[in-house]
């Protein structure tokens, strides 16, 4: 092995830090886009350092940031889930429409049934969406496109098309702030990541997940149960949407038939798309997702602080998209051009400590 | 007529044409199969969610093609079954066809009654150009349609129009803000979607009437969508930047929901006035809560009857009036106990 | 391996395998021995049966007939997870690693080392373990990889081959295969391989390389079976044979 010497020589620098130079040049070019945006905004925007916008813009922002964690371990495989916004209604509208007209009563017992059934809700729906991946062989784009349809549908079923206001026993869940500044959504979105991040990074659950994404083939051929393991995925998914379907109907105390649209699919997809998981499965980090919605919630709201009209926001959503996205290739080629240069300087070090020994 | 977003699910053509085509297979061989003074209304449902409703009375059916099920056309409908209870003779009723906002899927709905031996059809259109060769079809084949709640492209066609005439409660709703808040502070509009006809007249009145008499106010407009989320975030950071909001128009009940969702979250709650259009039951609640302080009510219910009324003074060879406004009613909780029955019905026509 | 010294037991005999997929016989009554230390060459040309031989032996393709002995003692394989867990390795010409997880993840790729956060607690990745793991297999190996973490997609294709051997030479206690490793390689990177092959050898593995090259053959095996249109139609001993024999049969110029 090449030991790097005491000196600052350039072979020194082994590709050993290759990783962190991507690893960490990823994170300070979003940090840096971040800071640019915050800038923008805070000198063009009204109030944007204000705590009414912290909290506006958090408590947006966590519902976005819990769809794009199970939109995150879903694109991991080399999948996408279309249907995460549309199983978030359909979560919230369940677990709502049950306290509203099925529960025996309002108390907090069955306010915590509620949670729970909203959940399981989320996870039943993304087990289906994993079995139809998996078993029926369905591209995940069709699959989920189909739950997607299917699930709106059952939800104007269920509310009959409209809003069905829910007991105000819920609306702690979605309306407690604590100490003035954290409202509880953002709790349970810190609390969605760390719980993903440390899935991904120290699981074996998280080893295989990046490697079904990276080459699902390989991983079948070296043991990995990749149908078991991507239903998991999506079930978990699933369950997540089912969080923030629970929180968004906690939020508004009623069961609307408009929760979870095309907007918030989108929202999500952006978010992880900036953050730099990609498309193509197997790369990708919880603290990019984090970014990537930090970026999409302060561009929402940011927005409307600086006066602009709402119609801009997806344009802006686009633009940072794709700029996102270039960005992150100019950053790898040039990652790859150092590759080349240590590894040509690293080789003819080794042939000049051959000769010389 | 509720504005709700457009992702309502399409489903397969078959099954409206399928479902109408039972209906008329029943009307054809049952008619008779029903007793004689039976004013109890049967009801058939075809499917969940339905676009048209057949109300049969007596030898007579006629079709009321909604635009959506939602409490709006439940009142439209329960206003025709209470004429149709009226006008005598045994009623009863078929839903048909699933719930969708396509104007195409309307128009294909239509057709399929036109040759279903239907006697009479009231329509709202979703899209006013497309439905007009399929209404002159009806009319070649002797057939009264009209036209409520949205207008027509061509009025002429139709034999009455039954409408709300949006912009004089709109302007009563602006005229009713600008004295409230005294003429100080700055006022929040909030619209559903863009580009569509109905609701910008909601605006517009609504703008007219309160510029009228507060040409100071300024009037700050977002169009924030019904996703509840997103609406709410953009309600709100319009609150934080502009500190002197004090009024807020909800154009329709899917705004409604984010913009008192904003209020009461910004704490804002007991200074703003909140006003909204349509009354379904959780406009009702958070009017009686206190959260919203106007809600300006169509007359569904007037609307069903008197469509009804005239496809059945058409069918009998009597006059009918070209153009009837039935205008809204302005809710409050004030005067709650005699507005109340404008407030529209929870539940697929369940009353 | 001086030549002449006398066989000992095979580690793996695939005694009289028969396979076919429908209409086509891939495989009549092949026997080969596979011999702890020794490096078989599996040689034939396209469609003789070579590959197909090598994943009835990884389990990849039950036999229609014949048996597959394992230190003497008959075996069934109904799927891969059955040879590996007999010490039966693989290195297929795709290499089977997943591009964008570094060297250390691919090499305990479904084998990873964990370790519990606390007493009967949640299982995480003992990734110190693992790392100290790859250092220790790739320097017995004598592979230089400069870095562990880099996601294997950085490397070029002779370390992610060394890798891909070095896998299969972690785990297997009885047979390494190997299925064209060299056919993507340039010169340099074929020369590292093939030196690999021989030390993975001399650990004590039964070693079977299938490949094309002859020259190669001639470097590193010991013993060549040839096939020739699903049949075995030579066993020898690479000492005692020449290219152009070892042609003749895969032509069938020579019986």
């Amino acid at each position: 092995m090449t030991v790097p010497g005491p000196t600052a020589h350039p072979s020194a620098v082994s590709a050993r830090r290759l990783r962190l130079t991507e690893d960490a040049s990823t994170l300070l070019w979003q940090l840096a886009a971040v800071a640019v945006l915050f800038t923008v905004f805070g000198v063009l925007g009204t109030n944007f350092w204000s705590r009414g916008n912290w909290l506006n813009t958090a408590t947006f922002g966590s519902t976005i940031l819990i769809l794009a964690l199970g939109e995150t371990l879903v694109i991991l495989t080399a999948g996408i889930d279309l249907s995460i916004a549309a199983l978030m209604g359909l979560s919230g509208v369940v677990a709502g429409l049950y306290l509203a007209r099925w529960a025996p009563s309002s108390d907090s017992v069955q306010v915590a049934v509620t949670v729970a059934i909203g959940i399981a809700t989320g996870a039943a729906t993304g087990f289906l969406n994993g079995f139809i991946v998996t078993v029926l062989d369905i591209t995940p784009f069709i699959a989920t496109l189909g739950m997607l349809g299917a699930a709106t549908g059952i939800v104007l079923v269920l509310t009959n098309g409209i809003s069905v206001t829910v007991p105000d026993s819920l609306a702690p869940i979605g309306n407690s702030v604590w100490f003035g500044w954290i409202p509880v959504q953002v709790a349970a979105a810190v609390g969605c990541a760390i719980g993903v991040y440390c899935l991904l990074h120290y699981t074996t659950f998280g080893m295989y997940t990046y490697a079904i994404g990276s080459d699902a083939e390989a991983a079948r051929r070296m043991g990995i149960k990749t149908t078991r393991h991507l239903i998991k995925v999506y079930a978990l998914a699933g369950a997540l949407a089912g969080v923030a379907g629970v929180l968004t109907v906690a939020q508004f105390t009623v069961a609307s038939p408009n929760f979870g649209g095309e907007n918030a699919l989108l929202n999500a997809i952006a978010a992880c798309v900036i953050g730099g998981i990609s498309l193509f499965g197997g790369r990708g980090k919880v603290s990019g997702t984090v970014i990537g919605t930090v970026v999409v919630a302060s561009a929402v709201t940011g927005l409307v602080l600086m006066g602009v009209t709402s119609y801009w926001q997806t344009v802006f959503i686009g633009i940072v998209i794709v700029v996102s996205v270039y960005l992150q290739r100019l950053q790898q080629s040039q990652v790859w051009k150092l590759r080349f240069q240590l590894a040509r300087v690293g080789s003819e070090l080794r042939r000049a400590r051959h000769v010389s020994s | 007529m509720l504005i709700r977003r457009r992702s309502a699910p399409r489903m397969h053509a078959i099954v409206p044409i399928c479902a109408i085509a039972v209906a008329s297979l029943a009307l054809a061989t049952g008619t008779g199969a029903w007793g004689s003074s039976s004013n109890k209304v049967r009801e058939d449902r075809a499917s969940g969610n339905y676009s048209v409703a057949v109300v049969h009375v007596g030898k007579y059916s006629f079709a009321i093609v909604q635009v959506l099920d939602d409490p709006f056309f439940n009142s439209v409908f329960i206003g025709a079954k209470q004429e149709a209870q009226k006008l005598g003779g045994p009623i009863s009723v078929k839903l048909a066809g699933p719930s969708q906002v396509d104007p195409q899927q309307q128009v294909a709905d239509f057709k399929a009654l036109v040759n279903s031996g239907i006697s009479g059809i009231a329509v709202a259109p979703t899209d006013a150009k497309a439905i007009v060769p399929a209404v002159k079809e009806a009319v070649k084949a002797g057939i009264p349609v009209v036209d409520y709640n949205l207008t027509i492209a061509d009025p002429s066609i139709v034999i009455s129009q039954v409408l709300t005439s949006t912009l004089p409660g709109a302007k009563a709703a602006g005229q009713r803000m600008c004295a409230v808040i005294g003429g100080k502070g700055d006022v929040f509009v909030a619209g559903a979607h863009a580009g569509n006809p109905t609701l910008q007249q909601r605006w517009n009145g609504f703008r007219a009437g309160l510029a009228a008499g507060c040409p100071n106010v300024k009037i700050v407009f977002h169009v924030i969508g019904c996703e509840p989320s997103q609406a709410t975030g953009i309600v709100k950071s319009a609150i934080v930047r502009d500190s002197k909001l004090i009024g807020f128009y909800a154009d329709s009940q899917c705004t409604a929901t984010s913009v008192v969702q904003a209020v009461q979250s910004s704490g804002l709650g007991k200074r703003a006035h909140v006003y909204a259009y349509d009354a379904t039951p959780d406009e009702v609640h958070a009017l009686k809560a206190g959260k919203i302080q106007l809600l300006i009510a169509q007359k569904g219910l007037l609307q069903g009857q008197l469509s009804l009324r005239y496809l059945w003074n058409a069918v009998h060879h009597t006059k009918v009036p070209k153009l009837t406004y039935t205008g809204t009613v302005l809710m409050t909780k004030a005067n709650l106990a005699q507005t109340q029955k404008w407030a529209y019905p929870a539940g697929g026509g369940q009353k | 391996m001086s030549p002449g010294l006398a066989l000992t037991d095979p580690v793996v005999v695939a005694e009289r395998v028969s396979k076919a997929f429908g209409a086509v016989q891939a495989l009549q009554s092949v026997t080969m021995n596979l011999y702890a230390g020794q490096v078989t060459a599996l040689v034939g040309d396209n469609g003789a049966g070579k590959t197909t031989l090598v994943k009835v032996l990884a389990g990849a393709h039950s036999c229609d007939e014949g048996a597959l002995l394992l230190h003497g003692r008959p075996v069934t394989l109904r799927s891969p997870s059955d040879a590996r867990s007999l010490g039966i390795e693989t290195i297929y010409q795709d290499l089977a690693i997943a591009p964008d997880l570094d060297v250390v993840s691919n090499l305990y790729l479904c084998r990873e080392i964990t370790r519990r956060l606390w007493p009967r607690g949640p299982r995480v990745l003992d990734r110190s373990k693992m790392a100290d793991g790859a250092e220790t297999a790739l320097r017995d190996l004598e592979i230089n990889i400069p870095s562990l973490k880099v996601p294997m997609r950085y490397l070029s294709g002779g370390q992610r081959q060394a890798v891909a051997v070095a896998r299969g030479a972690m785990w297997a206690r009885t047979v390494v295969m190997l299925d064209e490793p060299t056919a993507a390689l340039g010169v340099t990177e074929r020369q590292h391989v093939l030196d690999l092959i021989l030390r993975v050898k001399r650990r004590g593995l039964a070693v079977l390389l299938v490949s094309h090259s002859l020259p190669e053959v001639f470097e590193v095996a010991d013993n060549i079976v040839v096939l020739r249109h699903s049949r075995k139609v030579a066993e020898l001993r690479s000492a005692a044979t020449t290219m152009d024999e070892v042609v003749g049969f895969m032509t069938g110029s020579k019986q």
